[in-house]
């Protein structure tokens, strides 16, 4: 077991707090809201607040989109053949219509989740395109109340993360050119790729010349880790250069 | 592990959808004739593992599994002790809960399920929330087993192999790399920075790939972990192979003066080598890997690099030669290390 951060005890609450959100609206519209799957309302508000905004976002564009997808696919097949054995046709349906539609690998699951949902519980069955339609509209409400949540309390742009990952990848840049080797090569390596994915989704957001900094961490990383695996004689060359690009990188200033 | 070719892959997806579909149709027709409790969970479960290959599945299976159980233990919590606050206030510290007890058990996803086992408890079927969190347990459990063994049994598609499709483009690429730093060929590598940024790219999908070989591996032999510990020799050298030849890139190696010691190094044959061990490697020929004519080329370079070592300033005046120097020291380990461990199998 391992004990929380700090972020991720902010994100219990925030859930919490959208699921509480969620789940007074859905109070608010009455009794007979179950009628219609208003308990969706909170799988949405469920499903929202992932680790980064962007990844919220690219989920809960998989879901409705799958949703969408599949509830259309089973609902026109449903026309035709309505038992268990639609179940399997419905996904294979799914699979080569997503495959030639581009779809990611989260909303073909989303669209086959459908299928099954429509084929294999009665009262779903019934409902048909009434249950996809009140489905896919539920969970865009839950999934747009984390997102607002998301965006008010302790918001950081990823842009603001891209410059903490940076900062500390060059704090453990710095300690490892002072002696201090509490991370191996591996280790920052595994911290350089979780940065270049950082920056990935932190530059699609807010187009920005990185260019000479990131030359310059890499170059920077590139000597910390070959500082590691040099003989001892050839160790010192690395360790300046790293310094070197290190000073380089601090004359650049804060992006 | 075995190093193979590229096999084509469209014929086994097609194959893997049919598996899935026939048995996702018979599982809902026997939950529907046995009439099972939450039996749509078994067949969720079952979709969630057979999805993905092997090593994949069995991640999602165990978050899922995992999810679904914090979520039971929330559920309990706030329909238990807070039986008397409003549904809200309750939900809010299902949520809550499940978040945080999922992120104490090392979950990625899971807490949505876990979430969604609130929400269905709490909002849905709030008179039988027990029977329903339950039992949507119990069918997750058996689904995320049916769906292991389906997975295993029936046109199994193997991280191991797709790790390796991937590794092998990645070698071959990093050959191509290698291959152009020798001095005899063409003195500029014009779009050297997006090689470089592809090849790194390749190298951490190849190590985000680790986890589901981990987990492939528990799922096949508990005791047997040689897949993955090839995996990350493969992966510890072959990234010492790319940094070396990147920083030989800048460094412009066929620029070296005639004068400089290093033009007696075998730096030539080292690149040549190197380049054909890791298309050996790619390309599955392990017994050309036997012969190892790595090791006295790299010995060459060693006792060569030692000898002007001793010669000159202690510690070391850092210049371009030495540096290359070290680079080269470098790149013939790393070679030599693969060849190792690839021929020792």
């Amino acid at each position: 077991m391992k004990s929380p951060t700090s972020v991720q005890l902010r994100n219990a609450l925030q859930v919490g707090f959208a699921g509480f959100l969620a789940a007074g609206l859905y109070e608010l519209i009455g009794p007979d809201v179950n009628s219609i799957d208003g308990f969706y309302l909170v799988y949405g508000a469920a499903r929202s607040l992932l680790p980064t905004p962007e990844a919220s976002w690219v989920a809960a564009q998989a879901r409705v989109v799958g949703t969408v997808v599949g509830g259309v696919v089973v609902t026109l097949l449903m026309l035709v053949l309505d038992n268990w054995l639609a179940v399997g046709v419905g996904y294979v349906l799914i699979q080569l219509l997503g495959a030639r539609l581009g779809l990611s690998a989260a909303a073909l699951m989303n669209a086959s989740v459908m299928a099954v949902m429509l084929l294999a519980v009665p009262t779903y069955n019934q409902e048909g395109g009434w249950y996809v339609l009140f489905r896919t509209l539920w969970h865009l409400i839950g999934l747009v109340i984390g997102m607002l949540v998301e965006r008010l309390f302790w918001y950081r742009s990823a842009f603001e993360r891209l410059r903490q990952s940076e900062d500390q990848l060059i704090d453990s840049l710095h300690q490892c050119c002072n002696g201090g080797h509490d991370r191996s090569a591996e280790q920052l390596i595994e911290q350089y790729a979780r940065h270049c994915q950082m920056r990935q989704s932190a530059l699609a957001h807010r187009e920005q010349n990185h260019l000479q900094r990131d030359q310059l961490i890499e170059q920077a990383l590139r000597h910390a880790v070959a500082m590691q695996r040099v003989p001892e004689g050839l160790r010192m060359i690395d360790q300046e250069a790293c310094l070197a690009a290190l000073v380089e990188l601090q004359a650049l200033g804060r992006p | 592990m075995t190093l193979k070719r590229r096999r084509p892959r469209g014929a086994s997806r097609q194959a893997v959808i049919a598996r899935n579909g026939v048995a996702l149709a018979l599982l809902v027709g026997a939950i529907q004739f046995l009439q099972l409790p939450e039996g749509l969970f078994l067949v969720l479960a079952v979709l969630t593992v057979v999805e993905s290959n092997l090593g994949g599945g069995a991640i999602a299976g165990r978050e899922r599994l995992l999810g679904s159980l914090i979520g039971l233990l929330a559920v309990v919590i706030a329909s238990g002790a807070l039986q008397a606050a409003p549904q809200p206030l309750q939900v809010f510290s299902g949520l809550s809960l499940v978040r945080w007890f999922g992120f104490a058990s090392g979950l990625s996803s899971g807490y949505v399920v876990g979430g969604h086992m609130v929400a269905g408890s709490l909002l849905h079927d709030t008179a039988h929330w027990w029977h329903y969190a339950f039992w949507r347990t119990v069918m997750t459990l058996i689904g995320v087993l049916i769906g292991v063994v389906l997975s295993r049994q029936i046109y199994s598609q193997r991280a191991t192999s797709d790790w390796e499709d991937n590794c092998n483009h990645w070698l071959l690429a990093l050959a191509a790399a290698l291959v152009k730093l020798a001095p005899s060929a063409s003195p500029t590598m014009p779009d050297s920075l997006e090689v470089f940024e592809r090849l790194r790219d390749q190298r951490n999908q190849l190590r985000q790939g680790l986890p589901q070989l981990l987990a492939e591996q528990s799922v096949l032999e508990a005791h047997n972990n040689q897949a993955l510990l090839r995996a990350q020799i493969l992966l510890q050298h072959g990234s010492t192979v790319l940094s070396c030849v990147r920083d030989l890139t800048d460094l412009e190696l066929n620029g070296v003066q005639p004068s400089s010691w290093l033009e007696a190094l075998p730096v030539e044959e080292l690149i040549q080598e190197g380049a054909q061990v890791l298309e050996s490697l790619a390309e599955g020929h392990p017994w050309e890997l036997c012969i190892n004519k790595l090791q006295p080329i790299h010995a060459q370079i060693q006792s060569r690099v030692a000898e002007q070592l001793s010669q000159g300033t202690d510690p070391p005046r850092p210049d371009r030669t030495l540096v290359i120097a070290s680079r080269l020291l470098l790149l013939g380990d790393a070679l030599s290390e693969l060849q190792a461990a690839s021929a020792t199998r």
